[in-house]
């Protein structure tokens, strides 16, 4: 385009936009004088429509992710369908995922379209049933409207029925016909038909439950003319569109394809076409153009030869009357089919023996199992080959009383080793598989930190021929030692200040990280010699170190070829690990998985699977997981209720070791003695409530947290009857209640949208109210991080203010918040005599707390040099002692006696299960506190040949 | 004000986030006054999107992204998904042969910028601004159409 033109026609295009529309074409023809190009080109402009529905005039609309709407933050961009974009969300007000689908502007623009849609969406919203995507809503914020919808973890079946190109096993494709079956009946049962199934809209979770998506909103608009909630009836040409279309147009019904009206045999229809999809791998219908495809499913049969022979009878029959071409003909109810389809379930043939119904009473199954003792179990059900562990052999290895913790597996698969307390303490014992000998490596090594050693700072493993064990001698990055499996006297081993050894696949290089800031992570020789930093170079710095602040770079692994070193990356170990990968030489880490919380162990399959321990995003588990690094994707591939704490692989993949257990959290009260109580004096300290902790004495009853569903709420206790007083959905109770010292009050801190506040209330959970609700209250995970004054005036807490960090005292009825201390002071105590507040000074994970005090106006106090485990500490009621915890995973109570400036362990308990949360009764005689039993034991997890 | 939406702005600051963080890495750029950080920032954010949606395209052909069919049910015919590669080769051709309406276009729809900020940008009257965004948009909307079919 010359200037001279461009000039010309820009002049001419303003020109005519300046006249009336009926006056342009014979401006336009007498301004052009004959040139009739001219002509063309500035009527094709004046055309576009340049305000209001032009391609310009809506915003971009990407690039959402990261920004709140509403009470939905988002998070990533799952994908696109069609037009406008879903988004994975976080529900603060929920504290669920969701998936956010923004709606078209084009829309929501429309009045009409809106509240139909509405409507609709509302109707659809009432659809319940755990094969369908639950539709929450559809709701409005800063402009934007926008679906909220279940989020599912998963493929689709369009997916899954790829990866198995010649159909799925049959057994799979019934369980996952009965489900789609039972999805459709719910909703035909409330006359809403879905319109388009097909494949695409089915997805399938980890644990292989069927999720129907899109219910519904193919609805045509009542007046016919609606394009905007249609699905496949549209057809039009050019693009992608008509991908799109075809795709839909194969599992499109006869009368669907000839525009007539469609009710709830269109979808048996289109059931059809995905069962006959799912045991063949073919589409039922399909053509080189849409109007083939179309014509094949007016006049012809599927092939059905092409249906596997072992199919049972009965399902095919069903399937043949699916095809009806004739409405009147098909199968008049959907719900025929699941009886079927369950009859044949009920009676199953030879070939389907292993399918499992429905997929409900698996948990059960797997409970009952372990429970006899069973000692082989397929740890993934039949219709899910694609899961990582899928025909594998599950074997109790141990079968011990107490505490199994970690569990190791020499390279060549022949021995395990593991940490467990049989002996009374933590001691490293090993095992050659098959001989049902076991040794204890360790008894002469002495026990961590003290009287008692801790499951989690003893760190071992295998020695890179099998032949040896090396082990730590006080915490991760302390010194070790390495003894051969035969024992003798062990030897150092690596230097100091470096953890979590793992050796390259060929057994000539080691990789390891420091425990200084940052874990940078070393690889050196065989021996650990000649140790070289990995240079690490993120290329998304923001997203490595967020905020550039301090990361943790635990459990490093190579990969099976060695190229590719795995680990564990975040920012908080206890709260967000998640898995990356580097190159043994450094370069650019790349992150492996999303979402989870908290990745601990990691040992990899194969050369595309990684098992790891996380626990899932809803805080549940630790599980075991599988990531496929291909593809990005993880799933969860342990089943059941038991939790995974640990997982080791063999070099060659087919040997998995696992911890696996089934925690218990109950009350217990042992007796303050003049000698340390022993476990014969403990004894459970029974209430009618399932699982109980944290628990608090005031006036005449006890509290303690509980759960009942979801989330611990705030139980009370009195006369023997318990209530729920406070429900704390989503973990925003988690800590011991404060009790006032005449027992009328509550203090409580509520965890909501990551803000800690105080609630006061009334004994009964009534009156609740925020109190200094400009005060963020900090303190440590799940112990008491506020007391009350024994007045009953103040309540003091650990937290922020507009000033900083503090430790404030709050008037309960009114005034002014005081500060006692201006610097990092948490979970405070105060003595029953009104002389001292005690409180923490450090947060950090895992460690223990040098125990600080002030006196109630504010004057420092120089008190006995102790470490506490913050916030487990208690006042006797009368005299200026304290009972406390000495570090996080403590098995017994200590005493400390200010008058007397001393401690003593007033508690002398057997390893039954790590102490938490205490109180002292109102009678200063005992203590009542919970304690977690991990009930764990060593299972081997050993894969068939592939 | 013609054209003016009233959620523009705030998807406009959506984007400046990201463009934002892009912008204080290029200690290069040195900008003086508000008006000259918007326009760079349109142009981040320019390639921000065109980035994004090259990377989809690839992702489209086999990537690991997790496909969601939420579905072309709710698709608008008058609203197709918008294209942004092929956005980011019309606005090209037509810079080659009228930069100003190449820059209207890339201040207007991916700076979020208003007529009035736009013509400070560009030195010019607002209703230069307005006639070039005009044509502009018309004449992006053909060369789109006409390059998909």
């Amino acid at each position: 385009m010359t200037p001279e033109r461009w000039k010309q026609i820009e002049e001419l295009f303003h020109a005519a936009r300046a006249r009336a529309p009926s006056e342009r074409a014979g401006f336009l023809f007498d301004a052009c004088d004959g040139d009739e190009s001219l002509r063309r080109e500035v009527e094709s402009l004046l055309s576009e429509p340049v305000s209001g529905r032009g391609l310009l005039d809506d915003p971009p609309t990407q690039a959402l992710d990261g920004r709140t709407l509403g009470a939905y933050h988002l998070q990533t961009l799952l994908g696109a369908g069609g037009m406008g974009e879903v988004y994975l969300a976080r529900d603060s007000k929920l504290g669920r995922e969701v998936a956010i689908k923004i709606l078209p502007r084009a829309l929501t623009i429309d009045r009409d379209r809106l509240s139909r849609f509405e409507r609709e969406a509302r109707m659809l919203a009432q659809l319940n049933h755990p094969n369908i995507c639950a539709i929450y809503g559809v709701e409005q914020a800063d402009g934007f409207r926008f679906l909220v919808l279940e989020r599912v973890h998963g493929i689709t079946l369009a997916e899954r029925i790829n990866e198995s190109p010649s159909g799925l096993p049959i057994a799979e494709a019934l369980a996952m016909a009965r489900q789609i079956a039972e999805a459709l009946e719910v909703a035909h049962e409330k006359g809403i038909v879905h319109r388009d199934l097909k494949p695409a809209n089915i997805k399938v979770t980890p644990e292989g439950v069927v999720k129907v998506l899109d219910f519904g909103l193919a609805k045509p608009a009542p007046d016919g003319s609606d394009v905007g909630l249609t699905g496949s009836p549209e057809i039009t040409l050019g693009g992608t569109r008509e991908g799109v279309i075809l795709g839909t147009a194969a599992y499109m019904s006869p009368e669907q394809a000839r525009g007539k009206p469609v009710d709830k045999r269109t979808d048996i229809w289109a059931f059809g076409c995905v069962f006959y999809e799912m045991l063949t791998g073919r589409l039922a219908f399909s053509g080189e153009t849409m109007s083939d495809t179309i014509g094949r499913i007016l006049e012809r049969e599927p092939d059905w030869s092409a249906v596997p022979a072992a199919t049972p009878p009965a399902i095919v029959r069903v399937l043949r009357r699916c095809f009806a071409k004739d409405p009147k003909q098909r199968v008049r109810d959907i719900g025929d089919v699941r009886i079927e389809i369950d009859a044949v379930d009920e009676a199953p043939p030879e070939a389907i023996q292993p399918l499992v119904k429905g997929g409900r009473f698996w948990p059960l199954a797997v409970v009952a199992a372990l429970a006899a003792g069973v000692i082989t179990w397929e740890l993934s059900r039949p219709r899910m080959p694609e899961n990582a562990l899928a025909g594998a052999q599950l074997t109790r290895f141990t079968d011990w009383p107490g505490t199994q913790g970690r569990g190791e597996v020499s390279p060549d698969g022949r021995y395990v080793a593991f940490l467990a307390d049989q002996a009374g303490e933590f001691d490293i014992w090993w095992s050659q598989v098959g001989t049902g000998r076991w040794v204890n490596l360790t008894p002469d090594v002495p026990p961590l930190d003290g009287p008692r050693t801790d499951s989690l700072l003893r760190t071992f493993g295998f020695s890179a021929d099998g032949s040896e064990i090396w082990f730590s001698l006080e915490d991760a990055g302390g010194p070790k030692m390495i003894r051969p499996l035969s024992g003798g006297t062990p030897r150092a081993f690596l230097r100091e200040g470096v953890s979590s050894p793992a050796w390259s696949p060929d057994g000539t290089r080691m990789v390891v990280f420091g425990n200084v800031k940052d874990d940078p992570l070393f690889v050196g020789d065989a021996v650990g010699g000649d140790l070289t930093p990995i240079a690490i170079t993120p290329t998304d710095p923001e997203t490595w170190a967020p905020a550039g602040g301090t990361v943790h770079n635990h459990n490093p692994t190579w990969s099976p070829d060695g190229q590719w070193i795995y680990f564990a990356h975040g920012v908080d170990p206890s709260v967000k690990m998640e898995v990356w990968r580097v190159r043994p030489a450094g370069g650019a880490p790349e992150q492996l998985t999303r979402d989870n919380v908290s990745i601990t162990y990691l040992a990899a399959l194969d050369a595309r699977t990684l098992l790891y321990v996380a626990r899932a995003d809803d805080r549940s588990g630790p599980w075991l997981w599988s990531l496929d690094i291909e593809s990005r994707t993880f799933r969860r591939v342990s089943w059941g209720l038991e939790q995974y704490s640990s997982v080791a692989t063999s070099r060659d993949g087919r040997r998995v070791v696992a911890t696996v257990g089934n925690p218990t959290t109950s009350l217990w009260r042992v007796p303050l003695l003049d000698r340390p109580a022993e476990e014969r004096d403990v004894a459970p300290f029974a209430v009618p409530s399932a699982r109980a902790f944290a628990p608090r004495f005031g006036g005449s009853a006890l509290f303690y947290l509980s759960a009942r569903g979801t989330g611990d709420g705030l139980w009370r206790v009195k006369d023997g009857q318990a209530y729920e007083i406070r429900s704390g959905a989503n973990g925003s109770l988690s800590e011991p209640a404060a009790i006032s010292p005449d027992g009328s009050r509550i203090a409580l801190v509520v965890r909501q949208q990551g803000s800690a506040r105080i609630a006061i209330m009334s004994a009964d959970g009534t009156n609740s109210r925020t109190l200094a609700p400009a005060i963020e209250v900090e303190g440590a995970a799940g112990q008491s991080s506020i007391d009350w004054s024994p007045d009953g005036r103040w309540i003091v807490a650990g937290g922020v203010d507009a000033s900083g960090k503090a430790l404030l005292k709050i008037p309960v009825d009114g005034g002014e918040p005081v500060r006692l201390v201006s610097s990092q002071a948490t979970n405070p105590a105060w003595s029953p005599d009104d002389s001292l507040i005690v409180y923490s000074t450090s947060l950090a994970a895992g460690a223990a707390s040098p125990l600080s005090a002030v006196r109630p106006d504010g004057t420092p106090v120089e008190v006995p040099k102790v470490r506490v485990r913050p916030g487990a500490y208690r006042f006797l009621p009368k005299g200026r002692r304290l009972v406390y915890l000495p570090r996080l995973q403590a098995t017994d109570f200590w005493l400390l006696d200010f008058v007397a400036a001393a401690t003593r362990p007033i508690s002398q308990l057997g390893h039954q299960g790590t102490l938490r949360t205490f109180d002292i009764t109102p009678d200063g005689k005992s203590i009542v506190f919970d304690r977690a039993r991990q009930n764990s034991d060593i299972v081997l997890i050993d894969l068939p040949k592939r | 004000m013609a054209g003016e939406r009233p959620n523009h702005s705030l998807q406009a600051t959506a984007l400046v986030n990201e463009a934002y963080l892009r912008l204080v890495d290029a200690k290069n750029v040195a900008w003086h006054d508000r008006a000259h950080f918007l326009a760079v920032a349109a142009r981040v954010m320019r390639r921000i999107l065109v980035d994004h949606a090259r990377a989809r395209r690839a992702q489209k052909r086999g990537g690991p992204a997790e496909r969601v069919t939420l579905d072309e049910a709710l698709t608008v015919g008058t609203d197709e998904r918008r294209d942004y590669v092929a956005l980011d080769d019309a606005l090209n051709a037509l810079a080659a042969f009228d930069e100003r309406k190449g820059r209207v276009v890339e201040l207007r729809f991916f700076g979020g910028l208003t007529v009035d900020e736009t013509a400070a940008v560009l030195k010019v009257s607002p209703d230069t601004v307005t006639r070039d965004w005009w044509l502009a948009k018309a004449w992006l909307q053909r060369e789109m159409r006409n390059s998909a079919t």
